[in-house]
């Protein structure tokens, strides 16, 4: 049977943040406590995509076991639950010492999430391209080369095959879509995937049968990735800085649409468009 | 210190791609002893290169078996650094790009950092700047070991010349290369041609609250009513209302029009990047607390379609005094 896990993480909405919430203390932590927490766009297409992956619509009963991985906190029982009731077989939480800041270590969370797929033997992992604190962009690679697997960037669909052993994996290359039968196992990175844009939502049933189910936690111990050096980063935060905005919009107040449309071309674009 | 800039001489994107490596090399001010271009190649061995202004030491060019596997690209630059030890290797800001910096600092025992916008030698250490949280905030970081592989920021739209390099040592590597033997079957299929997007001087940028494709459709025939180039928000693209090619943002398209209208956008730090270069922002919204008020010139406050139906009347009334109401593309061509 073929074994999936997908590793996703949730996020701050940074959508809702105003800009005095962009404030960090000495050690460059943003806090985002106050702000609701969503799945990282790129990892719920990546949930999704699994989803469709381990029931095969043609045959359903070829059914892959779904495991979602995350590393966080106690909050992340409440997204785990809803991946539970959604289809998910098991929802594991790698929950590390609270001193260790992974934010900008895609190095140390590749270990962590390495360590967990060799000991329960998948045979396909599917991350999300971007996303997190950091916006690292090198957790998927990472993992790659710590598993030694083939990997696939940039993937926008991922389908079974004839064959158990390979899927059929498109993604997207410069200028081309470049599609791929692959021997597994291999790690698949999703980026924007119309395919599975979003996940799908739990009915009320689904949400009751996942509450009476347990989501598992391993520590760093458990999982023998517990040598400091391990979680060694290759890069040191010093500075963090807002990015430029423009504080000076000027707001057009017409009365009409028309008049703010009338506003906006004489008074801005009819000087700025070729005569 | 030694630096070698890496590309790939079948990519579409070559001349944005240097582009990019050259400007970002622009913003290192300590002087290097050697920077070397080691360009991929297929089939026919390239006889232009791209127009770097840091002098070019040497140009290795390395022909690839196999193009769309990077672990062939990571066999041949392990091998390579081995003969030719650099100290920082540039890569694009493709996914390709991306691959190739992580996985062979991983192999090499270096640093990556990826998207970089700045970098400079301090106390010989490298320092390097990036977008974090979600392009809401920048960061500095050093990094810790050499060689440091880097994977540079995405730029607008601005393709450099390519041209021969006759007093340049260009030597071909022709390396042993093993095919990866997990791929059983490999096909392409290109895109259709290009939206003209990323040299377009008007742009309308549609966002979620554009709520529905009917939108949409009414926002494209306004943009070609008015000479304008459509592009989305991720929203719009993930609804399939619009095709890939069009959306904006890091992870899209980077563009710089003369004017930009991003309508119905929210303004997420994602999608700002990609039109922060534009020469004049207009943002309508209806919330008039949108963050993508925070980035435009003008704002207004109102529905996207009521006003953008009127602002076409008004453009289009004058195009028809004047004869025209189509603006001519810019054709930004090569530097």
């Amino acid at each position: 049977m073929m074994k999936i896990a997908v590793c996703f993480k949730i996020i701050a909405d940074y959508d809702r943040m105003s800009p005095k919430d962009w404030a960090w203390d000495e050690h460059h932590i943003v806090d985002t406590r106050f702000v609701r927490r969503i799945f990282n766009c790129f990892e719920e297409s990546a949930l999704e995509m699994a989803l469709k992956l381990s029931r095969p619509v043609e045959n359903p009963s070829d059914k892959a076991e779904l495991t979602a991985l995350t590393i966080d906190d106690e909050k992340g029982d409440l997204f785990l639950k809803h991946l539970i009731a959604v289809g998910y077989d098991h929802g594991v939480r790698i929950c590390c010492s609270r001193e260790l800041d992974l934010r900008f270590n895609p190095m140390g969370i590749s270990r962590l999430i390495s360590a967990y797929i060799r000991q329960m033997g998948q045979t396909l992992v599917i991350l999300g391209m971007q996303g997190g604190e950091g916006d690292n962009g090198q957790t998927g690679f990472l993992v790659a080369e710590q598993l030694g697997w083939p990997c696939v960037r940039e993937v926008t669909e991922a389908i079974r095959t004839e064959s158990p052993e390979f899927l059929k994996v498109t993604s997207r290359i410069d200028g081309a879509s470049l599609v791929q039968i692959i021997k597994l196992p291999m790690v698949l990175i999703i980026g924007h995937s119309q395919e599975s844009p979003y996940l799908r939502i739990p009915n009320l049933k689904q949400k009751l049968d996942a509450k009476k189910k347990q989501v598992t936690l391993l520590s760093e111990h458990e999982l023998k990735v517990n040598n400091k050096i391990w979680f060694n980063t290759d890069k040191t935060l010093i500075d963090l800085q807002r990015q430029k905005t423009n504080q000076s919009c000027i707001f057009l107040e017409g009365k009409t649409a028309r008049d703010q449309a009338q506003q906006l071309y004489n008074q801005y674009l009819k000087k700025r468009l070729p005569t | 210190m030694k630096a070698a800039i890496v590309l790939s001489a079948d990519g579409i994107s070559l001349q944005q791609q240097a582009h990019e490596i050259k400007s970002m090399l622009n913003t290192i001010e300590a002087g290097f002893s050697r920077v070397e271009l080691w360009l991929f190649y297929k089939d026919l061995k390239p006889e232009l290169f791209p127009k770097i202004d840091s002098p070019l030491s040497s140009i290795k060019l390395i022909k690839l078996a196999n193009v769309h596997s990077p672990e062939s690209c990571l066999q041949l630059l392990e091998r390579l650094m081995g003969r030719y030890p650099m100290d920082m290797l540039l890569f694009a800001s493709d996914g390709l790009g991306e691959e190739l910096a992580t996985r062979l600092a991983c192999r090499l025992n270096g640093s990556s950092c990826l998207q970089v916008e700045e970098c400079n030698l301090k106390s010989g250490k490298l320092e390097v700047i990036k977008p974090v949280y979600g392009n809401n905030l920048i960061a500095r970081f050093i990094l810790e070991s050499f060689p440091c592989c880097l994977s540079v920021a995405k730029q607008p739209c601005c393709p450099i010349k390519m041209i021969p390099y006759e007093f340049v040592n260009i030597k071909e590597c022709i390396l042993d290369q093993a095919q990866p033997v997990w791929v059983k079957e490999t096909r392409t299929i290109c895109d259709e041609s290009g939206t003209g997007l990323a040299d377009a001087d008007l742009v309308l940028v549609a966002g979620q609250g554009a709520n529905n494709k009917e939108t949409i459709d009414v926002l494209q025939g306004i943009a070609n009513s008015i000479g304008a180039e459509l592009g989305a928000s991720r929203p719009v693209v993930m609804n399939a209302w619009i095709d890939m090619n069009r959306l904006i943002g890091a992870s899209g398209l980077i563009i710089s029009p003369k004017i930009c209208i991003a309508a119905g956008v929210s303004g997420t730090g994602v999608f700002s990047a990609g039109i922060k270069n534009s020469g004049f922002i207009v943002a309508i919204n209806i919330d008039g607390k949108a963050p993508i008020f925070q980035i435009a010139d003008v704002g207004i406050v109102g529905d996207l379609k009521t006003v953008l139906l009127e602002l076409e009347k008004v453009i289009t009334a004058r195009g028809k005094k004047k004869g025209h109401h189509q603006l001519p593309g810019s054709g930004k061509g090569p530097q």
